[in-house]
């Protein structure tokens, strides 16, 4: 098991590396000057240098990421070319907001994602099962910020019930949340369903349904403890794509996550904002990924045990 | 084992016969559900996208301000927006480009991804070793971020937009192939032709390449889907495809600041959206369970 987890880790290695070279690259992409670019049209030729000078322009390429690297590494992810921020001092705060923002869409998508699976999976073909998984595949296709849109119009302009906009208080956490789990809870429905199918054509179940033992107990004891294994890789995915999901959900209810950081900073051309936006939401993500495949490990370990 | 016999002649038929198994996966496609009204939508779509210079009622950018936020009426079926220009006649004009954008980016991504995941898969060691890491990189930046992140660089256009979404889809390609090969790959028919003197290329495109066609086809479907969303989400942010055009994402972003008095701005490009995506999520649904015959048991 150790060794599985260091040989994992490892394995995150270049990954880590590979995201951090994307992310620099993001300032080499820019057609032309990019000093010319973030410093704007009327920008005089000192302050265009003053620019290059600051960002390190002027180095050889394998310089400047040798000294990006070597910043990130002492968590420092440059200075904003617009406020002179530290971009760490930027992110931190709201990397919280997002965290919990996820979290909350996380919660909705999983209640709602099992539920919809057992549900459908348990009356194979009824007219349950086929209503779910229409419900499923349409949430699926839902673009989430207009869901969040369409949301908002509802419950918040004609009825009042929950504010527009913002983040701290406990009603506004209903809306972005589902706004962010609608389409976690399709995928989660989904995959419980057919995991579950499988489960319960196992000889265990029917030897358990034989032995005389309740239909209830039989779902939710034998079948669904089981079938659950592969939906936590799911759920774990899940997470690491509402970090993304965020940056959209975040927009419409004008929440001041790393969603909304990222997109401004895009709009005023701050690139060293973007770039330690896009490596920490990215970072997070390879790090979810790597715990999920641990908790997937464990989890499988346990049943062949058993 | 005591298979074997019986599945020679239906692997010899996937390959050997291909008019017949385009025919049985027509039957296959009309007969599931999902794959029937997936199908009926998105050709409604592209007839839609094919005649909509016939189909609209107004010039789709000409303003008339004398007529904004019109609610909908038989004069403007779906009502105009904050410049008074017809919504209908948007959503009509803008189909075409929303197909564009997902079935280009996924073309692309596709071939160069096919490619990819062909070599990797089939000279394996280190020639797999690194496609697939630089996969692993890419595949790293959860959904849009990707995008966001080189269209931001490469500034914001309808072609930067396919462009990123088609490095975003290079990856998903790769890793499905690669997988696929790998499991062709030491099938005694394929070693018989590279014991025949057969030259990679030939064994890797001719031979191996329609074992995994159907992975690839059923993604392609869901993936035209994700590139579709993504595309809507970057102009909903503004920066993707820029107004005036009538890109549906773009159209979502400029009446969300009308939502309170307006909501019918958003209303429709969104249905339209939906629907869309819908068919390609369907369709792609109904590819897999007609072409995986482990999923149909």
């Amino acid at each position: 098991m150790y060794i599985f987890i260091i040989r994992r880790f490892l394995q995150l290695i270049p990954v880590i590396i590979g995201v951090t070279l994307v992310a620099f690259l993001i300032i080499q992409l820019i057609p032309g000057d990019a000093a010319q670019v973030m410093a704007g049209e009327a920008a005089s030729e000192e302050q265009l240098e003053q620019m290059r000078e600051n960002l390190g322009l002027n180095e050889p390429l394998y310089v400047q990421y040798g000294t990006f690297l070597a910043d990130l590494v002492r968590l420092d992810l440059g200075q904003s070319v617009r406020t002179d921020q530290p971009v760490m001092e930027l992110v931190a705060p709201r990397f919280w907001i997002t965290l919990e923002l996820a979290f909350w869409g996380l919660v909705v998508a999983v209640v709602v994602g099992l539920l919809g699976g057992i549900l459908a999976a348990t009356k194979q073909n009824s007219y349950r099962d086929l209503g779910t998984m229409m419900f499923a595949v349409i949430g699926l296709s839902m673009p989430n910020f207009w869901l969040g849109l369409m949301l908002m119009y509802l419950f918040s302009i004609e009825l009042g019930w929950l504010p527009t906009s913002g983040w701290g208080d406990w009603q506004q956490i209903f809306l972005p949340a589902i706004t962010m789990g609608t389409a976690g809870a399709a995928i989660i429905a989904r995959m419980t369903r057919s995991a579950m199918l499988e489960v319960l054509g196992e000889d265990y179940v029917r030897t358990a349904r034989a032995k005389g033992v309740k239909e209830r107990l039989v779902i939710y004891k034998h079948a669904l403890r089981n079938a659950l294994i592969p939906v936590v890789t799911v759920i774990g995915l899940q997470f690491g794509y509402f970090l993304s999901g965020a940056v959209l959900t975040e927009s419409v209810f004008s929440i001041n996550g790393l969603g909304r950081l990222v997109v401004d900073a895009i709009s005023q051309r701050d690139f060293p904002v973007v770039q330690g936006t896009v490596i920490v939401l990215a970072l997070t993500f390879v790090l979810t990924n790597f715990i999920v495949d641990i908790l997937y490990r464990v989890l499988n370990k346990r049943i062949e045990i058993n | 084992m005591g298979s074997t016999v019986n599945q020679k002649p239906a692997r010899e038929e996937e390959i050997g016969a291909p008019e017949s198994r385009w025919k049985s996966l027509f039957k296959k496609l009309i007969r599931n559900k999902s794959s029937l009204i997936g199908s009926c939508i998105l050709i409604f779509f592209l007839l839609v996208a094919a005649f909509a210079p016939f189909l609209m009622t107004h010039d789709p950018n000409s303003t008339d301000l004398l007529n904004d936020f019109e609610t909908p009426s038989s004069e403007n079926w779906f009502g105009t927006d904050h410049n008074g220009r017809d919504i209908y006649s948007r959503i009509v004009y803008g189909t075409h480009l929303t197909l564009y954008v997902g079935t280009v980016s996924v073309a692309i991504g596709a071939a160069v991804g096919i490619v990819l995941g062909l070599f990797a898969g089939y000279y394996g060691r280190f020639v797999d070793t690194v496609i697939m890491r630089v996969a692993d990189v890419l595949l790293a930046f959860p959904g849009i971020l990707l995008a966001l992140a080189i269209v931001s660089a490469l500034g914001a256009s309808l072609n930067n937009v396919i462009i990123a979404l088609s490095i975003y889809n290079i990856p998903v390609f790769a890793r499905i192939v690669r997988g696929s090969v790998l499991e062709v790959k030491s099938v005694e028919y394929i070693e018989a032709i590279r014991a025949l003197g057969a030259k990679d290329g030939k064994i890797m495109f001719q031979h191996i390449l329609p074992n995994v066609s159907s992975p690839v086809i059923v993604q392609a479907s869901l993936q035209i889907a994700t590139s579709i969303l993504s595309a809507a989400g970057l102009s909903f942010l503004g920066v993707g495809v820029q107004p005036p055009t009538p890109e549906w994402g773009a159209m979502l972003n400029s009446g969300r600041s009308y939502m309170w008095d307006s909501p019918h701005l958003t209303l429709f490009p969104g249905i339209a959206l939906v629907l869309v995506v819908l068919g390609f999520n369907l369709l792609g649904d109904g590819l897999r369970d007609a072409l995986d015959p482990k999923s149909k048991k």
